[in-house]
């Protein structure tokens, strides 16, 4: 501690205790006991009680490390356009199933969807060159036409998580043919928009590619190939490190001390714990092409030698935005429909943060039943 | 069903952040008394489910922590009100500073977490393979590692001098935060509100410190030190890769160039062929 502190605020800092010995003693020795009985329910965990991601569902494409899913349908007659959910990279698509009560997907069959998820796997050093285009033009395009003939529907709804959206995004400028329509969420899209709303707590990520120089990027690129999927989930939780050091410390107490909590807590970090490493070209054109250059909604992104151009993007869209989001700060999802071709735009804004939109409580009253009425008004 | 078995990546992440807990506790007063990553004597004989088994360790850890911190910080609590703060203040500077050093370092340091030998193994492993090869193979090649290995010392000192600048601005986050804390308790104490748990100050003060750090480092002083030590990191990575090239090429052995160039060439084959499949059917 450098700086010395002020006596005087110290005095008057000192007034607002009202811990004596005994009650400190008496309140960690309470703690004390938690700990112990919730070390005593951790003894009894099971692996059943901890899986995530258990919807019923046919595997019904895979190609190199990516699988394309379907859903066992609940309803009996579905709506005509089957949904095709696009996760992140940086994370597995476990997230929209984490918990049979806290998942989308679940709602969306239950609502009357034909719905199709894409797990991209986990890419390892020959994946590599892989490149956004790959991703898009390749491996979401052939798992597009899957579903199209599965479900015989000449289009699908897209569905994009995160990075998924940005995937979507492109998919549906270069593709407009096959996308009913569009929806977007916790999406970046205007990846410089933490500029003009700077954030504290939000938008690391944004600030910290921008300080970086293009050759740094080649450097990380180079030196690394493929991004280690731990280096990754490390760096998200850099950016909270307090919080962190909390959660594995004090603020357990609060979680092993109720068994839901403590299984939901398993469970989310199983998910945090599964990072897929990500292939080396997509990192270099999501940093340097889109977070260092923003040409996403410069329609400046070329991919396989073809320009995204938003403005082709002529179907109904739906953005979904959280409005506690630190990873994707509002500034970069709000506010993007002008610059869409679509004339039939929506934005909706959720309570909670980039992943609590799809577990927390509050949210999961409002993602899947928005998102099933607006594909249900349009499909 | 299956069990889940994490990458070792994942195992990694979970050591790092348990092993922060003794520094982090002990600010407080509170230690483990056990060392970062020492094995902990569990209540169960039954490995438990990924990641219940960490959460475990952490809540055991926290249990002995918890343990003496009551001891630790009662003299505190019993003193007149300011000197609270200052002796805790007092505590600080050897206690808090590691802790946010510490993960400054393991930031700088987490290739090496994943598998890259860290300095003092390949200084080993070069005082043994340098003298041999130089035996079997004659100096030319011997000198091309020579000076590689200089090279990844040379980048080994950029790297600590990264790390240093690092520290001192995530140190003055933590001061920050400690400001930041005694002043919040100051107006709480003026509007007449009262912390009457322990827990409670300390989430107060992990919330404060956390909001400092946030600011520290998206200042435009903290975006610098992060920058640099990226930049210093990746190029002592690189150099890593350089002496194990060497030692590769010597050796006769595939470097990591030669698999990438492999797999390149495989990737665009793949490219080559889906185009051509797609332009021979119809949409």
């Amino acid at each position: 501690m450098s700086a010395p502190i002020d006596p005087v605020l110290a005095g008057r800092a000192g007034g607002a205790l009202a811990i004596t010995p005994a009650s400190m003693a008496k309140e960690l020795a309470q703690a004390r006991a938690k700990l112990a009985r919730g070390m005593k329910r951790l003894a009894e965990i099971s692996e059943d009680d901890l899986a995530i991601a258990t919807v019923p569902r046919d595997e019904v494409y895979r190609e190199d490390m990516v699988t394309l899913h379907r859903c066992k349908p609940r309803a009996a007659k579905l709506h005509k356009f089957p949904i095709i959910i696009t996760y992140a990279l940086v994370g597995r698509f476990q997230m929209i199933d984490l918990e049979a009560d806290r998942s989308l997907v679940r709602k969306l069959v239950a609502s009357g969807f034909d719905v199709y998820f894409i797990d991209w796997g986990l890419p390892g050093r020959a994946q590599r060159f892989l490149t956004i285009d790959d991703y898009v033009s390749g491996y979401l395009d052939r798992c597009v036409d899957v579903a199209r003939k599965l479900s015989r529907a000449p289009k699908v709804n897209l569905l994009g998580v995160c990075q998924g959206g940005v995937f979507s995004t492109c998919y549906a400028a270069l593709f407009p043919e096959k996308v009913k329509n569009l929806a977007l969420a916790v999406t970046p899209v205007d990846f410089h928009g933490d500029k003009k709303e700077p954030q504290t707590g939000a938008g690391y990520m944004n600030q910290w590619t921008r300080a970086l120089s293009a050759q740094d990027i080649d450097d990380m690129v180079e030196a690394y190939g493929s991004a280690p999927g731990a280096m990754i989930g490390f760096a998200f939780l850099m950016m909270n490190p307090i919080s962190n050091l909390t959660k594995y410390t004090i603020d357990l107490l609060d979680v092993l001390d109720d068994d839901a909590k403590l299984l939901s807590f398993l469970r989310m970090e199983r998910w945090i714990a599964d990072r897929p490493d990500h292939p080396g070209e997509v990192l270099r054109q999501w940093f340097k092409d889109l977070y260092q250059d923003n040409k996403l909604i410069r329609n400046e992104l070329v991919l396989g030698g073809r320009k995204v151009n938003m403005r082709k993007i002529a179907m109904p869209v739906l953005n979904i935005y959280a409005t506690g989001d630190t990873i994707i700060p509002v500034s970069c999802s709000k506010g993007v429909g002008a610059h869409f071709g679509t004339k039939d735009y929506t934005e909706v804004a959720v309570p909670g943060g980039h992943i609590g939109t799809f577990v927390g409580g509050k949210a999961q009253k409002i993602l899947a039943p928005t998102l099933a009425e607006w594909f249900g008004k349009r499909s | 069903m299956n069990s889940f078995d994490p990458a070792q990546g994942a195992r990694s992440v979970y050591s790092f952040w348990l092993s922060l807990i003794p520094q982090f506790m002990s600010q407080f007063g509170g230690t483990t008394g056990a060392k970062p990553q020492a094995p902990l004597t569990m209540p169960w004989t039954i490995p438990l489910p990924f990641p219940a088994d960490e959460i475990a360790k952490a809540a055991q850890m926290t249990q002995q922590a918890l343990q003496t911190m009551a001891q630790a910080l009662a003299p505190m609590m019993g003193a007149a009100a300011p000197k609270i703060f200052t002796q805790w203040a007092a505590a600080l500077p050897t206690s808090a500073a590691p802790t946010m050093e510490s993960i400054g370092q393991a930031w700088s340091d987490f290739g090496g977490r994943m598998g890259l030998p860290t300095n003092a193994e390949l200084n080993t492993a070069f005082d043994r393979t340098y003298g041999a090869l130089a035996d079997a193979l004659g100096l030319g090649p011997a000198r091309q590692l020579q000076a590689a290995w200089r090279d990844l010392l040379e980048a080994a000192a950029a790297q600590q001098e990264a790390r240093a600048s690092y520290a001192l601005v995530v140190n003055a986050a933590f001061t920050a935060g400690y400001e930041r804390l005694v002043k919040q308790l100051a107006d709480k104490a003026s509007a007449g509100e009262r912390i009457d748990s322990v827990l409670a100050l300390l989430k107060l003060w992990a919330l404060c410190t956390e909001e400092a750090v946030h600011e520290t480092l998206q200042s435009e002083r903290g975006l610098a030190a992060t920058a640099a030590l990226t930049r210093a990191s990746l190029s002592h990575h690189k150099a890593v890769q350089r002496v194990a090239n060497n030692l590769a090429d010597m050796l006769g052995l595939a470097t990591r160039r030669d698999l990438d160039e492999a797999f390149r060439e495989i990737q665009a084959l793949k490219r080559e062929l889906h185009n051509a499949r797609r332009r021979g059917r119809p949409r």
